[in-house]
């Protein structure tokens, strides 16, 4: 053959291995890499979960749909497990199957000193003993905490991961997995929070923790 | 099998050419590297967009980044895809004629033909160019875009502000790096200074009017000063200027002080480079150094419009050995051959049998001219004299770094040198040791002889020399002079003048005269006397030597006059008789020959024959020098029997001739005689008995001598010819020795010297006085010194 002459030998090889990387591309990625360069901050979700459309999700939250991340001080994303993305499954009484919500809060300066451990257990649902007392919500019942570990990862970040249970306004239990770290300067907090109903969390265990487990906060680039 | 097709040069045609014809029937085949270079680009391209994506998330695999940049850099992937396209549509019209021609003629056929008709293939060139460029920068500008996650147009914004924010990094790195360089740097930058030195017009005060006796070579450089500064006189009517004269003689001869007066003359900066300049510790200084000197010159030639570049002692640049290259005929004929004292330097013969005349000669002659520098490697170290070669006359590259980087960054060709109007000046005393690349023209076009001057030259130059102090020399005397200093150079006659003034402010005058330069002349050519008395009977030995030596030169020699005859001890000698031709003359004769060894072996006649057959050791170097003169007339010359050269003989191993052919009637032992050795002596047999036969006839004339020389040690030529011809000279009253009486007594006294010497006694009888025209009657010794 004329074509396959022995100068071509490395254009066939290279078209060769050109092939290969497009065959591999050829999968779709089974994650989706959620990350927030300016503030540093990446996690992986399941390429089967489903974004939330930021407008819902802005109104659900009652965000004001003009001001963007930047001017509120709030980045925030949500997926859902769900066929049909809807931020009451972040927000709702039952969620069957997982939703996640991850965020970065700008802290003003005059506030960053209120910051502590417990604030972070309590930015969505009271989890800390003093929190759990002085609550007077009568929506949220039956809790229990499954884990609490306070975490270290370097470069002055402290953070806390609880999970906890609750029923919210009589519905299912449901477990809540939050992940929550204060920045060294107490300027930023980083959030990721997965729900889902016990059922579903005993059944997907595996799912939710690898994406909590790689929800990852860089303090230096 | 087939023969090859010649294809047609590939590429543009050169500007003003018309493409080349006629056109290939398939597109012709490029390289591999051509092929796939943009496609290379492009996935480098995407791959960096991958890198970048998991540089920005610790997240994210290689295999995952690989999968979404397949999504979101589809545009990478098409435009990929395109060029394959293009690529594979290209390697098709490579090999199918038909495909080709669709394409090329009914395709893109007429668009080619308006574009071709509208523009210019450099054009055209310059288009593409730019178009490329444009694109590179887009294609740079979209992925430093995706990169820094910003807009295309603001990435290229950003590059810059990259680069300045490395740049500390950059520095260090390179400044890690030239930390070493820049002290080899800075260490030849400071070796390659000096050696150089500029003049502008009228620093020198030296004109060609003080350059004397060279009149020839001063009219020819005068010439080419005149091209230099009027070029159009010459290029207007297709010439070009001269851009290189050698000078090359002996020593003194003013090769420096006409470069010196080209200097004074000109009204162009002349640059004059040190012998030494070019000498160096280290390897590569010497080129800087030629290249920073040409830098120079090109500024000055520049500005000033022309530049003189003057490089004394130019055998010091070294030579790299035989060309190999160089073609039958010899390497340079110009007078430089081995043949230069031949009459016709072998113009005559044919081509082959001058190479290799010349080779042979070179082989002799070569290593020792060259001298340390010869073979292998230029004087000034490895490459000096090549990177010379190249700036004489080199490629004339474009110079500037705005003219060749600047307008072809902009598409456009580097304007052509201006022209450098440079004229380099060589003068050596060793023309043989220069490379002969040097020496070819384009390189130095000119290459004149300062040789000694002329008589006409020398005495315009003791006319020169004595103008500028006090003296009562005449025109006569000064022609004589002249005369008798035949291979007087500038520098020695300068010398010479400076004697004599020495001399007459020694003896308390201020004015020289004729005697001053007579005794300046004897002291610069036979060094200062020794100052020691001969016993009487051995200085009348001496004389009667020298005096012999006289005779036969006065009686024999034509084409010599006797310059002087002295019985005073040099350093090397006890006394001596020196010759100087009346005339410049450039051949010499078998006759000539003759009687030079008959001069050379009067002596020895002499002493056998006023000594009883006795003689001395004092006449080895006349026999030396006898010998030698006869084994060139019978071995060289052809001035003996045979013809045949006996050194050629003897190099080629041919053996040398016997003799003549047998003739009738030789006798046995004549046969026998016949090796070069016996046909010497013979020769030298039949000449010493000529001697002694003038000399019978002269006995009396060389008793006369040698008493004038006793009594007054040294005479100049004059005296010598007054004395035999028996009257009166320049200070020697000879007409005293035509009295019988008086020749009787030197008999006398010669009888009783002879019987002083046999017996080692005491002379018996005192030295009969002689007469002076000066002083009249002087006695012994006392007269000597006057």
């Amino acid at each position: 053959m004329r074509l396959l002459r022995s100068r071509q030998g490395p254009a066939v090889a290279g078209l060769v291995l050109l092939a290969a990387v497009l065959l591999a591309g050829c999968g779709a990625p089974a994650y989706t890499y959620v990350k927030n360069s300016a503030d540093h901050m990446y996690v992986k979700i399941p390429a089967s979960w489903h974004s939330i459309d930021q407008k819902d999700l802005d109104k659900a939250i009652g965000l004001d749909p003009a001001e963007d991340a930047s001017s509120r001080g709030l980045w925030l994303e949500a997926y859902d497990a769900a066929d049909t993305p809807s931020p009451l499954h972040l927000f709702g009484s039952s969620t069957p199957e997982p939703a996640a919500l991850v965020s970065v809060q700008q802290v003003p300066a005059n506030s960053r000193g209120g910051l502590s451990l417990d604030g972070l257990r309590d930015l969505f649902f009271p989890v800390s003993p003093t929190a759990r007392q002085n609550s007077q919500n009568p929506q949220l019942t039956g809790f229990g905490l499954v884990a609490d570990d306070v975490l270290t990862p370097g470069d002055g970040l402290r953070g806390v991961h609880s999970v906890f249970r609750y029923s919210l306004g009589g519905g299912p239990p449901q477990m809540m997995d939050q992940t929550a770290y204060l920045n060294d300067d107490a300027s930023k907090v980083y959030v990721l929070l997965v729900r889902c109903s016990t059922t579903c969390y005993k059944d997907r265990h595996g799912e939710i923790q690898r994406v909590v487990s790689s929800f990852t906060i860089r303090e230096k680039p | 099998m087939t023969a090859p097709v010649a294809r047609p040069p590939e590429g543009l045609s050169a500007p003003d050419e018309p493409p080349h014809a006629p056109p290939a029937p398939t597109r012709p085949k490029i390289p591999l590297w051509n092929r796939i270079r943009l496609l290379l680009l492009l996935t480098i391209a995407w791959l960096i967009l991958v890198w970048a994506a998991m540089a920005d998330n610790p997240l994210l695999p290689f295999v995952d980044s690989v999968r979404i940049q397949l999504h979101d850099s589809q545009w990478l992937i098409w435009l990929a895809g395109l060029e394959l396209l293009r690529q594979v549509h290209y390697l098709v019209a490579e090999r199918s004629a038909r495909y080709y021609r669709f394409w090329s003629q009914k395709v893109f056929g007429a668009a080619d033909r308006a574009m071709r008709k509208r523009m210019s293939d450099w054009t055209r060139f310059r288009l593409a160019r730019m178009i490329k460029v444009v694109l590179l920068v887009a294609l740079f500008a979209a992925i430093a875009a995706k990169v820094l996650d910003t807009s295309p147009v603001l990435a290229l914004f950003q590059a810059p502000a990259l680069f300045y924010r490395a740049l500390p990094l950059i520095l260090q790195i390179s400044f890690g790096f030239f930390f070493i360089a820049f002290q080899f740097i800075g260490l030849f930058w400071l070796l390659s200074r000096g050696g150089v030195d500029t003049y502008y017009p009228d620093d020198i005060k030296t004109r060609f009017t003080d350059v004397w006796g060279q009149d020839h070579v001063v009219e020819r450089i005068r010439e080419n000063i005149m091209y230099l500064e009027k070029p159009d006189e010459i290029e207007a009517k297709g010439g070009y200027v001269p851009g290189g004269i050698l000078l090359w003689g002996p020593p003194g001869t003013g090769k420096t002080l006409m470069a010196e007066a080209v200097a004074g003359e000109t009204g162009r900066p002349y640059v004059f480079v040190d012998p030494g300049a070019f000498i160096n510790m280290f390897f590569g200084v010497g080129i800087l150094k030629v290249k920073s000197l040409f830098r120079k010159l090109r500024k000055l030639a520049l500005r000033y419009g022309g530049v003189i570049v003057f490089f004394d002692e130019a055998d010091s640049l070294g030579n790299r050995g035989m060309l190999a290259q160089v073609g039958p005929g010899g390497p340079t004929g110009r007078g430089m051959t081995p043949f230069n004292t031949s009459c016709h330097g072998a113009a005559y013969l044919a081509e082959d049998t001058r190479w290799m005349l010349a080779k042979n000669a070179m082989g002799d002659q070569f290593v020792a001219g060259a001298g340390m520098n010869g073979m292998g490697g230029g004087g000034g170290g490895m490459g000096t004299l090549q990177a010379l070669l190249t700036e004489l006359s080199g490629l004339k590259k474009p110079r500037g770094l705005v003219n060749r980087l600047g307008r072809r960054a902009l598409g456009m060709q580097p304007k052509p040198p201006p022209k450098y109007r440079i004229l380099v000046m060589m003068a050596t005393n060793m023309p043989e040791a220069l490379d002969e690349a040097l020496l070819r023209p384009g390189r130095i076009d000119r290459i004149y002889k300062v040789g000694y001057p002329s008589k006409a030259g020398r005495i315009r130059t003791y006319q020169g020399y004595f103008d500028k102090v006090p003296n009562e020399i005449t025109a006569e005397q000064l022609d004589k002079l002249a005369t008798i200093t035949p291979y007087a150079t500038g520098a020695t006659i300068k010398d010479l003048v400076n004697e004599a003034l020495i001399t007459a402010i020694r003896d308390g005058r201020n004015t020289i005269t004729w005697p001053d330069v007579v005794k300046a002349k004897q002291l610069k050519e036979l060094g200062p006397p020794e100052d020691v008395e001969y016993i009487e009977r051995e200085r009348h030995a001496v004389a009667v030597h020298e005096a012999c030596h006289a005779i036969v030169a006065y009686r024999t020699r034509q084409h010599m006059e006797i310059d002087l005859a002295t019985i005073e001890k040099g350093s090397d000698y006890l006394g001596m008789v020196a010759s100087i031709p009346p005339e410049d003359q450039f051949t010499r004769w078998r006759s000539e020959f003759e009687s030079d060894i008959l001069v050379s072996l009067a002596s020895l006649a002499g002493e056998r024959m006023f000594f009883d057959g006795d003689s001395s050791s004092g006449v080895s170097g006349d026999l030396e020098s006898a010998t030698q003169v006869a084994s060139f007339m019978e071995g060289f010359w052809g001035m003996g029997s045979t013809v045949s050269s006996y050194s050629t003989a003897q190099r080629l191993q041919v053996g040398s001739p016997g003799g003549p052919g047998k003739r009738e009637g030789e006798k046995p032992e004549a046969m026998l005689r016949r090796a070069l050795a016996d046909r010497i002596e013979d020769k030298l047999g039949d000449l010493l008995a000529r001697a002694e036969a003038i000399l019978v006839e002269n006995r009396a004339q060389v008793l006369a001598l040698a008493h004038a020389l006793e009594i007054y040690r040294t005479l100049t030529g004059d005296d010598v010819e007054a004395v035999i011809d028996g009257r009166e000279g320049d200070m020697v009253d000879g007409t005293a020795y035509r009295d019988k009486e008086f020749a009787a007594r030197l008999e006398d006294y010669h009888a009783a010297a002879v019987g002083a010497h046999h017996g080692h006694s005491r002379m018996p009888i005192a030295l009969p006085p002689g007469r002076s025209t000066v002083d009249g009657p002087v006695e012994g010794t006392a007269a000597a010194t006057a």
